[in-house]
């Protein structure tokens, strides 16, 4: 028999509150990381004319922004629609499929695009990096197909055996 | 009776709509135990980014405590390769990770104590620190710079601010880990009560795998720009090790340099002077003319990538002491590069002014050396930065012991 709560998911991060008191060992490390912190602001603003602080800090604080209120919920969004979209069977493959892709192509994104690229260097970027991308995804998506077809015989072997 | 904080914030109507209802995020994926296998791997790839970073800073500017050895020789190649590979397999770690920890970032109330504050805090330097780090990294490999700032320094600060941030976020999540990672976890359920509950999506178990076979994939790719056995497979790679001029890639060209003139100036000149007793000025002919030696030795960039060649040229150390220069003599060697041209100039310390295979070199791979890797005389030495391997050599500046 189960207990009733065995049917609940535990809310995220349940053990943070009875594990993560905030003891010596938590303000050591508030002293220790705030000075290497303060260390590299002062790096960052000894030499303003290489540095640009401004800048630098803006594209600190963008990049968390961008991750948190746009990257995050594009994410959510796209599994939400393949959890709904998907069958069943496919759904986990598909989306790690998708989470692989994307790590991928984040990734290559600057060198597919050839921004680097100088014309008079063709020692940077000498392969075809969309190719290579390309090559990657089809790579991992023929194993998420080769997966999903082991799941599918699986599942149809274990229906066979059922009525008998 | 004096209200707990929780309590003060509850009366606040705490908007528990959207994000912030307390089942909006209802993936098993979200587990602390997932959270702490990725924080434990991203963890060591970020030290280990960091301490190869800050030895690379070191070797470039040194401080009067630090020597970087010329042995051996392929270290650097080593170290270096190995902070742009930890780098790039952190990508799908960091992203997995946050994506893991995303609830916390609607979390309700937003602050519950001083500590809590304080830690909340230190994560806005961790988590735009992180990004920014591989985001540039990955830029600057890619030779793109999309910004108005210099790369190395910025990256160097936002290292060492990142660094700090880690320090405060292992100090507070230091137990939450180990009670995570334990048998006790409450988490190990989650994926049988999600399956229960008619979860369709990823398992914890399935996600990991994505993440590990996604970084496992991003340095099968890359890896053979450094690692020549595996450089067929290096298809995401910015650089093959194999091609370039006379079969070594090159970083800049002698055309983006502005030096194509005066590199192939009849009257070119390789002036030796400093703290010696008879200042030299040698032609390419000159130079030739003295008794060579062959070393085979690597081009191992700051972006990762390396190459073996087979230089041939003369020992610094003959050059100096043809020039009378006392013995534990360092140098500096300046390009015909415009002074201020970033790295037109490196030194040459004592340990690789003494080493034979610290040569001016004039061949690569017995052909004269192309103008694009520093015809008609660039130094090349064991162990350093391919940023500090000058090229197209005017002058070697003696500096007394």
């Amino acid at each position: 028999m189960r207990s009733s709560s065995a049917t609940e998911l535990p809310p995220p991060f349940a053990s943070d509150a009875e594990s993560s008191r905030y003891g010596p060992l938590f303000w050591m490390g508030v002293g220790l990381g705030w000075t290497a912190i303060a260390f590299g602001v002062w790096s960052l603003l000894a030499k303003p004319g290489a540095t640009h602080p401004a800048e630098a800090a803006a594209w600190v604080v963008g990049l968390a922004l961008a991750h948190d209120l746009l990257l995050a919920p594009i994410a959510l969004l796209v599994a939400w629609v393949v959890r709904r979209a998907a069958p069943r069977i496919a759904r986990g493959l598909v989306l790690g499929a998708l989470a692989i892709s994307a790590f991928v192509a984040l990734y290559a994104f600057p060198l597919v695009r050839r921004f680097g690229a100088q014309p008079d260097n063709p020692s940077f970027l000498p392969r075809d990096a969309a190719a290579g991308l390309t090559l990657v995804m089809a790579l991992v998506w023929v194993t998420a197909a080769v997966m999903l077809a082991g799941r599918l015989r699986q599942t149809r072997r274990a229906k066979g055996r059922k009525p008998r | 009776m004096r209200a707990t904080n929780d309590e003060r914030f509850a009366r606040l109507a705490p908007p528990r709509v959207g994000p912030f209802r307390e089942d909006a995020f209802e993936s098993p994926l979200h587990a602390t135990r997932t959270a702490a296998w990725l924080g434990v791997a991203l963890g060591v790839c970020f030290v280990t980014c960091f301490l190869t970073g800050f030895l690379s800073h070191l070797i470039q500017h040194p401080p009067s405590w630090f020597a970087w050895p010329a042995r051996p020789a392929g270290l650097y190649r080593f170290t270096q390769g190995i902070h742009v590979t930890t780098g790039i397999a952190s990508i799908p770690l960091l992203l997995a990770k946050l994506w893991t920890v995303y609830p916390s970032f609607w979390t309700w109330p937003p602050i519950r104590s001083a500590a809590h504050t304080v830690e909340r805090i230190s994560l806005l330097p961790l988590v735009g620190g992180s990004l920014f780090l591989l985001v540039s990294g990955v830029a600057s490999i890619s030779r793109w710079f999309p910004w108005g700032f210099s790369f190395p320094p910025v990256h160097y600060a936002v290292a060492w601010i990142t660094i700090g941030a880690l320090v405060v976020h292992v100090g507070a999540k230091i137990g939450a880990t180990r009670v995570a990672l334990s048998s006790r976890s409450p988490d190990l359920a989650v994926d049988a009560t999600a399956r229960e509950r008619g979860w369709g999506g990823l398992t914890r178990r399935g996600f990991l795998g994505a993440v590990a076979a996604a970084s496992g994939a991003l340095v099968v790719t890359t890896v053979g720009q450094t690692l020549r056995p595996l450089a067929a497979l290096g298809v995401l790679a910015p650089r093959d090790p194999r091609v370039g001029p006379q079969g070594v890639p090159v970083n800049k060209t002698a055309e983006k340099a502005g030096v194509v003139e005066a590199a192939t100036d009849p009257t070119y000149r390789l002036i030796v002077d400093g703290a010696v007793p008879t200042p030299l000025s040698l032609s390419p002919a000159d130079l030739g003319a003295m008794p060579q030696r062959a070393a085979t030795l690597p081009i191992a960039c700051v972006d990762g990538w390396s190459a073996n060649g087979m230089w041939r040229g003369v020992p610094v150390r003959d050059l100096l002491a043809l020039a009378g220069a006392p013995e534990g003599s360092s140098a500096i060697v300046h390009s015909i590069q415009k002074a201020s041209a970033p790295y037109a100039s490196a030194e040459v310390s004592r340990g690789h002014a003494a080493d034979p295979d610290t040569l001016l070199a004039l061949e690569l791979n017995g052909e004269p050396l192309a103008l694009d890797h520093g015809f008609p005389v660039r130094l090349i030495g064991p162990n350093r930065p391919g940023v500090l391997q000058t090229k197209w050599v005017a002058r070697l500046e003696v500096i007394a012991p």
